[in-house]
């Protein structure tokens, strides 16, 4: 059974806004949305890693953890966000996923302010038409750390 | 007087010992213990904590940035790489200094050396050979453009390439590849179809899985990913192939463990992969198992072959593995936007591979799609499995180590696998494996042979449950219980 990529973050996204939105009013105060995140899940076998790229206390934070324990922090430069905004940008969308990238892929989503959000997906280490584009990106993810 | 304090100390270090250092608590934590620093010999190899080196590095790593160093400074050397020069002392910062004046035509030696080194740097961050255990570039980083100069050039990849063409040889790469393919493999696989014969009661089934898992070949330690390169060649990682229905073991797996602990258990692991709730639908659609259609994940987890063990791995005395609409954890910070804390955004198989959204719109859950998304039951079942096997696999290629010994076995399947907080929230959104502590203490150590052969007691520690597999009782309701006692030999009746 096929379900759009789209539906399941639009449903977990609309959940999120939902929660967020009544925690805020709890708490009296609306959190100030972030203008974006970006938020890179690589998977390949055993090994995952993790970047996300957010504004924290008027910086632009890249954060990179894998499940092998590695961790590190860096604050970017507002030229090298737009670089990675306009890497993204550039990444194709594959018309299908194939089932053998379950533990084979790289998901790039970029959330721009509450509402929107851009998810791309391809597969990682498995040749694709598109994996040799994210496959640069994730070398492009890990020169920003 | 002298008797007298001699046997105040000796009574003193009594009470020290039996009040603070009792290796009997690694029946209920063996977590702690596999992040404890030091380097262990179980008797089949040793495993060390990659934390407590000093340098960071094993010595087979430091041989290779030794190479590393060589080649890119004999890349950096060449009369006619002006511009590759002027990439590297931009990405590394060194055109701000001043024995590099002019180095991109006239590099000192200096200079060359340390062009070199951010070379590695950057190298080894590619490879994934503890690339994050310092911060070296936090501050007054290179521009991220600047460092993407270098990675695409092909003078680096060049040596790159180079690189990792001897770093296949220092790894010994025919060495692990001719133990994993000739000794562990085989019999893994035969354990593996015995594990099939006996949980599996249906015959067609079991047929099936049978002629799939007797396919599998070992491919190779190489897991460079040839021209992508992604995973990184000193990376310890290994993976099972649904495609090509093959798997590999990853040379990275052995810079710092050696223990055929290790290596049983993680073949064990990928080989499970060929049989796991989401594989197990892969492979030729007319003899491959597929779960009910239009039916709920109730429908499906109790139709999977090996009955009664998803619903334990997802109870909360096991290792509570989670699926994407499962759980309504959430935590936004740091743009935790799906995964295994809130769930939802990666994979859409057999779908597009992207998508708008907006999200102000909410819409009814996604009817079930399988266990391949957002579901950590696929890796929590393969950890169950090789815990049953690697226990067999071991009492009968080393049946004589010591309890002690096979205390360092187990603990060395995960030596120095430990994170802090910080990372450990940063990818617990996004891991499809369980808590590693979890994976130590609710999967390997409940695990009643295991228990036997580590002289633990039989009973699993408090709030925590096996899994049995079929046949093993009547019931599979997770909740904990004793458990039928081992035999003489270990072997649960």
């Amino acid at each position: 059974m096929r379900i759009s990529i789209a539906i399941v973050v639009t449903v977990l996204l609309s959940s999120l806004t939902v929660m967020s939105s009544a925690r805020a009013q709890k708490a009296g105060a609306t959190p100030a949305a972030p203008s974006f995140i970006l938020d890179a899940r690589s998977y390949y076998g055993e090994r995952v890693v993790r970047f996300t790229l957010a504004e924290e206390g008027g910086k632009t934070v890249m954060t990179m953890a894998s499940n092998a324990g590695d961790f590190s922090r860096r604050v970017l430069s507002s030229k090298d966000v737009e670089f990675l905004k306009a890497e993204f940008a550039k990444l194709p969308v594959p018309e299908r996923l194939p089932g053998e990238c379950a533990r084979f892929h790289l998901t790039v989503t970029l959330t721009k302010g509450p509402k929107t959000a851009e998810a791309k997906t391809s597969c990682l280490g498995v040749r694709t038409i598109t994996e040799p584009a994210y496959a640069r990106f994730a070398r492009i993810l890990v020169n920003s750390i | 007087m002298r008797t007298f304090f001699g046997s105040s100390i000796a009574f003193c270090a009594l009470v020290a010992t039996s009040s603070h250092a009792n290796p009997a608590q690694i029946c209920d934590d063996l977590q702690r213990f596999i992040c404890a620093p030091g380097s262990y010999d179980d008797g089949t190899g040793s495993a060390s904590n990659p934390t407590v080196l000093s340098s960071g590095q094993s010595e087979i790593e430091q041989k290779i940035a030794k190479r590393a160093h060589d080649e890119f400074l004999k890349a950096l050397k060449d009369p006619d790489n002006t511009y590759f020069r002027k990439t590297v002392l931009s990405a590394t910062g060194l055109s701000l200094s001043p024995h590099c004046a002019k180095a991109e035509d006239h590099p000192s030696a200096k200079c060359l050396s340390d062009m070199a080194t951010g070379l590695v740097d950057i190298f080894s961050k590619q490879q994934g050979s503890n690339p994050y255990q310092t911060q070296a570039y936090a501050m007054g980083a290179p521009a991220v453009t600047d460092t993407t100069f270098v990675t695409e050039s092909p003078i680096y990849e060049g040596a790159v390439q180079r690189i990792l063409d001897h770093t296949k040889e220092l790894l010994h790469a025919e060495d692990i590849d001719k133990k994993a393919r000739d000794k562990v493999f085989p019999q893994i696989k035969t354990l593996l179809l015995s594990k099939i014969k006996q949980m599996v009661k249906d015959p067609t089934v079991r047929k099936n899985l049978t002629d799939k898992v007797k396919a599998i070949r070992y491919d190779s330690s190489d897991c460079s990913g040839g021209t992508t390169s992604v995973p990184g060649l000193l990376m310890p990682n290994a993976f099972y192939n649904p495609s090509k229905n093959t798997f590999n073991f990853c040379s990275g797996m052995t810079l710092q463990n050696k223990s055929e602990f290790q290596m049983a258990f993680v073949m064990a692991h990928e080989l499970a992969h060929s049989i796991d709730p989401c594989c197990i639908t892969q492979g030729p659609s007319d003899f491959s198992f597929q779960f009910p259609e239009g039916g709920t994940r109730a429908d499906a987890e109790a139709a999977y072959p090996i009955q009664g063990v998803i619903a334990c791995l997802r109870s909360e005395q096991s290792v509570k593995a989670r699926a994407a609409d499962q759980v309504p954890q959430v935590s936004q910070s740091q743009g935790n936007y799906g995964g295994y804390g809130n769930y939802g955004n990666y994979g859409n198989y057999g779908g597009t591979g992207g998508g708008m959204v907006n999200n102000s719109q909410p819409q009814a859950p996604p009817p079930f799609a399988g266990f391949c998304q957002n579901d950590q039951i696929t890796e929590s079942f393969a950890d169950w499995m090789a815990a049953e096997i690697t226990p067999e696999y071991i009492s009968k290629n080393y049946p004589k180590l010591s309890s002690e010994q096979r205390r360092f076995g187990y603990s060395n399947i995960w030596r120095g696998s430990c994170m802090d907080d910080a990372t450990a929230r940063q990818i617990a959104v996004a891991d499809p494996h369980p808590a590693q502590g979890d994976r130590s203490n609710r999967i390997l150590l409940v695990q009643p042979k295991i228990r036997a052969q580590m002289n633990c007691p039989k009973t699993p520690p408090r709030g925590t449950v096996y899994c049995a597999p079929p046949g093993f009782r009547s019931s599979s309701v997770p909740i904990p219980r004793p458990t039928p006692e081992p035999d003489m030999e270990g072997v649960v009746k």
